[in-house]
């Protein structure tokens, strides 16, 4: 049973609330972190309900994702820790963990941290070969041969360096 | 973790906020994934070319403006050109830069080994957050500069016409100047006042002089809202700082000593230079050689 007061305004700075992942792992954050996700802002604002279900966010994105939003929520810590946070926050992630962040930050409308992970993610992209883009973004190649040769013919400047070349 | 069916979800807008952060050249290699990536190269909001990578038979200023021309969106959010050539044609550039402006830009980062003039309208854009010059005579001489939006700039070498430039500037927060030396201004007459700036940073502020210790400061600086200093190889003793009040960290590389100057002068100069920060919190001071203070 919830204690009347924890809705009640004299503990209004220290509301929390709770967010669910789509593989049903619940985790407890203050509003003050949550609010810093423009989307779940808007569905604060909208509903009383203080449980958020998020379909298609899964339980280790989501973790990362609430470790951010507390850490910049947090007003005991500098902005200078926070943009170090920030660096070591992206860090010797796998490409496929930084997939699924880009993913729920988008969805989450965290703007910042979305800008942090798509240039840590085009970073790991540059000289990289074109099988490896195709393979971790799981893109299947539809292009006839031909066309791809007339791609090549046409925008030759582009590949000249062998950046993004293939095998 | 979920379905990879998701990851193939990756909308067009996350995908071209990915590739943003790449040099154009590389977006444009994308195109060669899969036929849904074959123009999403030109949906991405920023454009960033450099010579200095290119080296086929197709001309740069081609390359240039086949991107350009294939745009498939009207806005350019950012918009960086490395065009050492000095053969590069200045109808080509102001072009190019007359059409990320019309296209409001908000981040322009130009760094050119010889231009004219650049196009007025770049001195009136309404839209424009962050500038970089990276040449030599980048303000022009007259002509009216209002750029309601700009809070970061940063230019190499300093003329006539930063005074003018600064007063067109009503919210700037940074300021970096790169890179002054002598001949590129007249000496007693430059101003840096701002009283929006609060980050300033001056990189090899040189001045080479044997005269004028006793005389006018060859830099009025007048910064009032500074809250971040950093000055870096300069001859503090042209330099005359206004009150700091509102200072909160400077960082001062001292290795100006110059053999050619009188040494108790000297000291006695950059004493003068320290006491105008004396409000600050954080003073970071370090030295290549041996400055007595």
């Amino acid at each position: 049973m919830v204690t009347t007061d924890e809705k009640g305004p004299l503990t209004a700075k220290k509301k929390s609330v709770i967010i669910r992942s789509c593989d049903g792992d619940e985790f407890l954050v203050s509003e003050s972190a949550a609010v810093l996700s423009t989307s779940l802002k808007k569905i604060l604002e909208e509903k009383e309900d203080r449980l958020i279900h998020l379909s298609d966010i899964d339980n280790k994105t989501l973790a990362m994702v609430i470790a951010y939003l507390s850490t910049h929520a947090d007003d005991g810590l500098s902005d200078d820790l926070k943009r170090s946070f920030d660096q070591e926050f992206v860090s010797g992630k796998e490409f496929d963990v930084l997939k699924y962040l880009v993913l729920a930050t988008d969805t989450l409308q965290v703007t910042c941290l979305c800008y942090t992970v798509a240039k840590k993610m085009a970073d790991i992209m540059k000289n990289k070969l074109v099988e490896w883009v195709r393979r971790e973004f799981d893109i299947q190649n539809d292009y006839t041969p031909e066309a791809e040769a007339e791609i090549r013919r046409l925008d030759a400047w582009a590949w000249d360096d062998r950046q993004l070349e293939d095998d | 973790m979920p379905s990879v069916d998701r990851i193939s979800s990756l909308t067009d807008g996350v995908l071209c906020h990915i590739l943003s952060f790449l040099p154009t050249k590389i977006s444009v290699a994308t195109s060669i994934l899969a036929r849904r990536w074959r123009f999403l190269w030109a949906y991405v909001p920023s454009l960033d070319f450099d010579c200095r990578n290119h080296d086929t038979d197709t001309k740069f200023a081609h390359i240039v403006n086949r991107v350009l021309l294939l745009r498939g969106v009207q806005s350019i959010i950012t918009f960086r050109l490395r065009y050492d050539d000095i053969d590069c044609s200045e109808y080509e550039l102001d072009t190019w830069i007359a059409t990320a402006i019309l296209r409001n830009v908000q981040k322009l980062d130009l760094c050119l080994a010889y231009f004219g003039e650049l196009p007025q309208c770049l001195f009136t854009c309404k839209t424009l957050v962050d500038l970089r010059l990276h040449f030599r005579n980048c303000i022009p001489s007259n002509g009216v500069v209002s750029l309601p939006s700009l809070k970061k700039l940063h230019i190499y070498g300093v003329e006539n016409g930063l005074r003018r430039m600064l007063s067109g500037c009503l919210v700037l927060e940074e300021l970096i100047i790169d890179q002054i030396d002598e001949d590129d201004l007249d000496f007693y007459d430059v101003i840096i006042s701002s009283p929006t700036i609060t980050r300033l940073i001056m990189i090899s502020f040189q001045i080479y002089s044997d005269e004028s210790y006793s005389h006018e400061y060859g830099v009025k600086i007048n910064v009032p809202a500074l809250r971040y200093l950093q000055v870096y190889d300069c001859s503090y003793e042209h330099m005359l700082l206004s009150p700091l009040t509102s200072l909160i960290e400077a960082e001062i590389y001292l290795n100006t000593y110059s053999m050619e100057v009188d040494y108790s002068i000297y000291t006695r100069c950059m004493f003068k230079f320290l006491d105008s920060l004396c409000n600050v919190k954080c003073l970071k001071l370090s030295s290549s050689d041996e400055v007595c203070i």
